[in-house]
């Protein structure tokens, strides 16, 4: 379990990642429709992700409505790969048990 | 929070891009439009309008379908990414577009198959039913794939217009009846989806980290 990563493991921002991971960017009210996480809950966990490099935040403006655009790192791919795996092989060994 | 299923969140965003009923409305206003021209294209005096008509059709109907993709799309940036949110999809994989391509080759070849060993006649009678059937079973994978029930009803539906259109004994005409009988029930489907969601999802204004 300790090789599992931490910043991922958390429940809510496994459903981020995931979510990022099955598109090429999304907005932030996409995010927040599909998490159903809180505004402030979710921009906490992308602060978070980003700090990490697994999610790249790109703010900017359409028209006058602000328009916060997501995607997932090139790390972040690799870090949400290698979480699948580890925890499939956790999940194996429980299995065998 | 539990913890989220990952299986589930994978099928999310193929789920979000029949969440407002365009690709069902613009599938069904494409299909429409197509089986008309043929039906239009019959009563065409043979001179040289049926040549012009017969010249110029067939590429315009084809641009129709990258058309019908490209005002999709335009449609939801404008409908439904300011009500619901902005994804940009992934492009399938090439393991995904090789099954595409191989079922297509798979359906084209059994129809190719049909017209060489049948008579004329029967491959007319025939026709309305088999490719009834291969629409109906696109509607099943894509209803599986997708989570989506309102395929697997339009797929019943398929079956049932390629039966009834079928029996109609038209000759080819039955063909482009089954396309516009099937193109209107997609496009009555998708209004209604379309209805709905534009009621269920006024303009957020919610934005912002």
């Amino acid at each position: 379990m300790t090789d599992l990563d931490r910043v991922i493991h958390e429940p809510a921002r496994l459903l981020l990642v995931a979510l990022l991971a099955g598109v090429r960017e999304a907005d932030f009210l996409w995010m927040l429709r599909e998490s159903a996480l809180t505004k402030g809950n979710l921009s906490n966990h992308l602060a978070k992700l980003e700090e990490a490099g697994y999610v790249d935040v790109e703010k900017s403006y359409k028209g006058k409505i602000p328009l916060t655009v997501l995607r997932l790192t090139r790390q972040g791919k690799a870090a949400f790969e290698r979480y699948k795996k580890t925890l499939n092989g956790v999940l194996a060994k429980t299995d065998n048990r | 929070m539990p913890h989220p299923d990952l299986h589930d969140i994978a099928r999310r965003p193929a789920q979000y891009w029949n969440i407002d009923g365009l690709p069902e409305l613009m599938m069904g206003v494409l299909w429409i439009v197509m089986g008309g021209a043929w039906l239009i294209g019959q009563t065409v005096p043979h001179d040289w309008r049926w040549n012009a008509y017969w010249l110029i059709v067939p590429p315009a109907l084809a641009l129709g379908s990258v058309a019908a993709s490209w005002a999709t799309r335009r449609l939801k940036e404008r409908v439904t990414f300011p009500r619901a949110g902005y994804v940009e999809w992934r492009q399938p994989d090439r393991r995904t577009r090789f099954l595409v391509a191989a079922a297509v080759v798979v359906a084209a070849s059994t129809l190719a198959l049909l017209v060489l060993t049948s008579h004329t006649r029967s491959v007319t009678e025939r026709a309305p039913a088999v490719i009834s059937v291969i629409l109906s079973l696109s509607f099943v994978a894509a209803g599986l794939k997708q989570r989506a029930p309102h395929y697997l009803a339009l797929a019943a539906v398929a079956v049932a217009l390629g039966m009834a259109v079928g029996s109609m004994t038209t000759g080819w005409d039955s063909m482009n009846w089954l396309f516009v009988a099937l193109g209107a029930a997609c496009a009555l489907v998708g209004a209604v989806r379309l209805a709905l969601f534009l009621r269920a999802h006024p303009i957020s204004a919610v934005e912002g980290l």
